[in-house]
């Protein structure tokens, strides 16, 4: 019984492990990719078999689903056979759900991100770069949206929409309390007019906008001479610049005429007191046209566009630009196919569909965006890309350079340390922050 | 294999031992247990057909554990390397390489695995030797085998162990063990590596004196008011409680349903509510202030630098509002429990009602609510919502490297190390305050007489 039982467990053992050494595979050898096909006739990468017949489809995430349609119906009509999924993805949390599901094999071939994202998408390798098609897409959209997406000589992101914060005014309003429908070009003039409009006890303010952020401080440090740097050593030395002590110290000045704790300034009481058509001034990106749009048909005012403010007697105030860009991802499995798709991006039909459907003003280069119809009529976008075009297209800023700069603004606004000192706090505070990932 | 063995295995209770120690299950089969030998065998020749079916031991020429290893040696050589090879981006997307949080994940799992193993053997070895030893001592002839109570509920409990060392146990390893690596935003996979660096980050995070001074600034904050945050809760939720039990008390249960009701909506929304309500400059209450003539200017309730124990104040008042619900319904339950008999006695001995309250109420209602208020304690340490949605941190404390006057040590990890990418310096973060929630919590569990007589 018992050497009985015994020769059956030997023979499981040995049946087991010829089954196990029969499953035995070799390694494979680390293949290095052959590369995608490039058709130089029609300038253009060969899409995969799977995708060309329509057998797999391109997945695409996209914030706005009216300007992905729109895109792929008219992607479709050049290349009918290919399937594109669409999914709505909010440009700021494409990242880092591309981080997850790109490892995880389901995320996006193609999708769409805020320029400033960019450089974690290329660090975390959810961004690669587009290959043939940097030339072309360069060309359309000019050397300067097309360098902020370049690393290392690399076209990493097609620039497709460009936004920058201006300065709105009720013209309604401004007539009615000088005279002039003319929005103000300088702190100056806004500051003699709140002088007399200004009362905190029933909140009423000339002019509001969210005062705590770099931002929205920036178009006055950058008036008086400060610029934020193209990366985080650029960053440390303007950080210790004298130009931006001035700027700190205007900017405080500030405060006289919007008396409002930087947390307290909030859109309920910034953009949606604008609608009431009780506030001469909001400063505010093209993201409130809409509801602007709205309340001023219901309200009965109207309302422009400008550049932003100078301090009287000095530069103009530059914006941190926005620029949304589409990506490729670099987990894709069908790299020439995603890459063909986000070279369509670019393309003119697209940038007329951006338009069309979400109102963004196309990131093309001056001559080009002539041609986006309507947009030339277009008042209010007018005056946003009139911003833009004063605008740093800061290729990079940090997510430290981000924490360390609004810190700052917030501290200076509060007035919680004088600007001297604050900005001292940001010197050290930004080593600190650097050392804590070194 | 069983030829060589002893034929009485009784005289030599540690030989069966021994032979389970070279190859698991065969002191088993010496002792004449083949079912549990067989399966004990099965079990490590399981492990060893999966790595030989998950690993590539065709050809051997050239065996590394990178490219040959299977599901355990891989895996052990992912931990302990965290990958060699990084993932490099070309035309055609990502080449292959290595992810080491990938490795790191997949290298304690291995572990798990391992350390489940290891135990099985040692249980073998003593299995093997104890149930020789009880045979030589002229035990039963049929020893405990797998139907014995024990060891049915070993298998019935096995899957809820795995379940919970999947569930629990697993990410909290892998966060301790993000502690001593550098991954952080300098350094992301997959076409970075992430290595071990041993304690240098705790070193950065206490040694440079600035974040040593804000953590311990932040956490002396933390400690104040989770014990304030859960002591007024207790004590208001408790005097709620006793008048609602009172007889003078009309339409009881109507009062009890609208106190309850700050603990039915989300705390989220009410914190959002509330940071709307205490607005500075275009909140309600300021304006209500100004307009009865009860101060000349708004109050700066949640964003005056100069004022942070305001803010503090708020977010207490919004905490208590929060949670006395809570307790208070607890506590009448609690009190329903005491014996009416206590009381009567107590007016017998010529008691007044304070002195009962004091005597009888208290240390009844203390013993069943205590390790209650404990839990109250550690989830108030961590009360990532309300201070979150309130305040953001805020009033600005100038001392502090980008913590605010109400930031606890949660909230300000979190805005720290996410929107900074430092997920390593959010890993020792996380484990300072499990060392100072979980001693508090062991230490009070401890003294708490509930909990010892259950």
């Amino acid at each position: 019984m018992r050497l009985h039982a015994a020769r059956i467990v030997a023979a499981a053992g040995i049946i087991a492990i010829t089954a196990g050494a029969a499953g035995c595979t070799a390694a494979p050898e680390a293949t290095e990719g052959d590369g995608i096909e490039w058709d130089a006739d029609a300038s253009a990468y060969v899409m995969e078999e799977e995708v060309a017949s329509g057998e797999a489809p391109l997945q695409v995430w996209v914030e706005y689903p009216e300007y992905g349609e729109a895109v792929v119906a008219a992607f479709n009509d050049i290349y009918p056979d290919v399937r594109v999924e669409l999914t709505t993805v909010a440009k700021v949390d494409a990242v880092n759900k591309m981080q997850l599901d790109g490892e995880a094999g389901k995320g996006a071939d193609v999708y769409t991100t805020n320029f400033t994202d960019l450089p974690r998408a290329i660090a975390s390798g959810v961004a690669a770069p587009l290959g043939e098609y940097q030339d072309a897409i360069t060309e359309r959209v000019g050397t300067e949206f097309a360098s902020a997406v370049t690393r290392d000589g690399e076209l990493y992101g097609v620039p497709l929409s460009t936004e920058s914060i201006a300065l709105f005014a009720n013209t309604t309003l401004l007539e009615q309390l000088t005279g002039s429908a003319e929005p103000a070009t300088t702190w100056e003039e806004i500051r003699a007019l709140a002088e007399t409009y200004n009362d905190s006890a029933s909140n009423q303010w000339t002019i509001r906008w969210l005062a705590g952020q770099m931002y929205y401080a920036y178009p006055v440090l950058s008036s008086l001479g400060w610029s934020i740097g193209d990366d985080e050593a650029e960053f440390a030395d303007a950080l210790a610049s004298d130009s931006l002590l001035t700027g700190l110290e205007y900017y405080n000045g500030l405060r006289d005429i919007w008396d409002v704790n930087a947390a307290d300034a909030t859109w309920d009481s910034i953009e949606m007191e604008f609608t009431k058509g009780q506030t001469p001034y909001v400063i505010t990106g093209p993201w409130a046209f809409s509801d602007f749009d709205a309340a001023a048909a219901e309200n009965g005012f109207e309302y422009a566009v400008t550049p932003l403010p100078k301090v009287d007697g000095a530069g103009d105030a530059a914006t941190l630009a926005g620029l949304s860009v589409g990506v490729v991802s670099g987990y894709s499995a069908y790299p020439a196919a995603a890459r063909v798709f986000a070279d369509f991006l670019a393309s003119e039909t697209a940038a007329e569909t951006l338009y069309s459907t979400t109102g963004a003003i196309p990131a093309l280069d001056e001559a080009a965006i002539q041609d986006v119809p309507g947009l030339a009529d277009d008042e209010h976008a007018a005056g946003v890309l009139a911003q833009s075009r004063q605008a740093d297209l800061v290729s990079e800023i940090s997510d430290a350079q981000w924490t360390v700069s609004n810190d700052l603004i917030a501290g200076v606004w509060d007035r919680s340390a004088s600007p001297a000192d604050a900005q001292a706090a940001a010197i050290t505070g930004f080593d600190d922050l650097i050392g804590l990932s070194e | 294999m069983s030829v060589d063995a002893p034929r009485d295995p009784g005289r030599r209770p540690w030989v069966p031992g021994v032979l389970s120690a070279v190859l698991p299950g065969l002191g088993q089969l010496v002792n004449r247990q083949i079912v549990k030998a067989a399966l004990l065998a099965s079990a490590f020749a399981a492990a060893v057909l999966v790595e030989l079916l998950t690993g590539h031991y065709a050809v051997l020429a050239g065996y590394t554990p990178r490219t040959h290893g299977g599901f355990f040696v891989r895996g052990v050589w992912g931990l302990v390397t965290l990958g060699t090879e990084p993932r490099r981006m070309s035309i055609d997307g990502l080449s292959a390489g290595d992810h080491s949080i990938v490795l790191l994940i997949n290298g304690v799992i291995v572990a798990f695995v391992i350390a489940g193993l290891v135990i099985l053997w040692i249980w073998g070895i003593r299995d093997a030797a104890r149930v020789a030893r009880a045979r030589s001592a002229g035990a039963t002839a049929k020893s405990p085998g797998l139907s014995s109570d024990s060891s049915f509920a070993g298998i019935v409990l096995a899957p809820v162990v795995v379940l919970l060392l999947a569930v629990t146990a697993l990410p909290v390893v892998f966060g301790v063990l993000i502690a001593f690596t550098d991954y952080n935003r300098t350094n992301l996979p997959p076409t970075n590596l992430v290595s071990w660096i041993g304690f240098d980050n705790f070193a950065r995070l206490l040694g440079a004196g600035a974040w040593g001074q804000t953590f311990f600034g932040v956490l002396g904050w933390t400690v104040l008011w989770a014990v304030l945050a859960t002591a007024t809760t207790y004590g208001f939720g408790f005097i709620q409680a006793a008048i609602l039990q009172s007889r003078h008390i009309r339409h009881p249960k109507i009062w009890r349903s609208i106190f309850i009701l700050p603990w039915a909506v989300p705390a989220m929304i009410s914190a959002l509510v509330f940071r709307s309500l205490f607005n500075g400059q275009f909140g309600p209450i300021s304006q209500f202030l100004v307009d009865v003539g009860i101060t000349q200017e708004r109050v700066m309730w949640l964003t005056d630098p100069n004022n942070p124990w305001l803010a503090r104040a708020v977010a207490l008042a919004v905490a208590l509002w929060l949670g006395f619900p809570y307790f208070m319904a607890l506590i009448s339950g609690a009190l329903t429990n005491i014996s009416p008999n206590l009381y009567e006695a107590a007016t017998l001995d010529g008691a007044s009602a304070f002195q009962s309250f004091r005597a009888i109420t208290v240390p009844l209602v203390w013993r069943t609510t205590a390790p209650l208020v404990l839990l109250a304690f550690v989830a108030n340490f961590n009360n990532f919502g309300v201070i979150y949605f309130l305040t953001q941190g805020g009033p600005a404390a100038p001392d502090y490297r980008y913590a605010g006057s109400t930031d606890l040590l949660i909230t300000w990890l979190y805005k720290l190390t996410l929107d900074n990418g430092l997920y390593d310096i959010a890993a020792v973060m996380s484990i300072m305050i499990f060392v100072i929630v979980g001693s508090v919590t062991v230490w009070n569990l401890r003294r708490t007489k509930v909990l010892q007589d259950a």
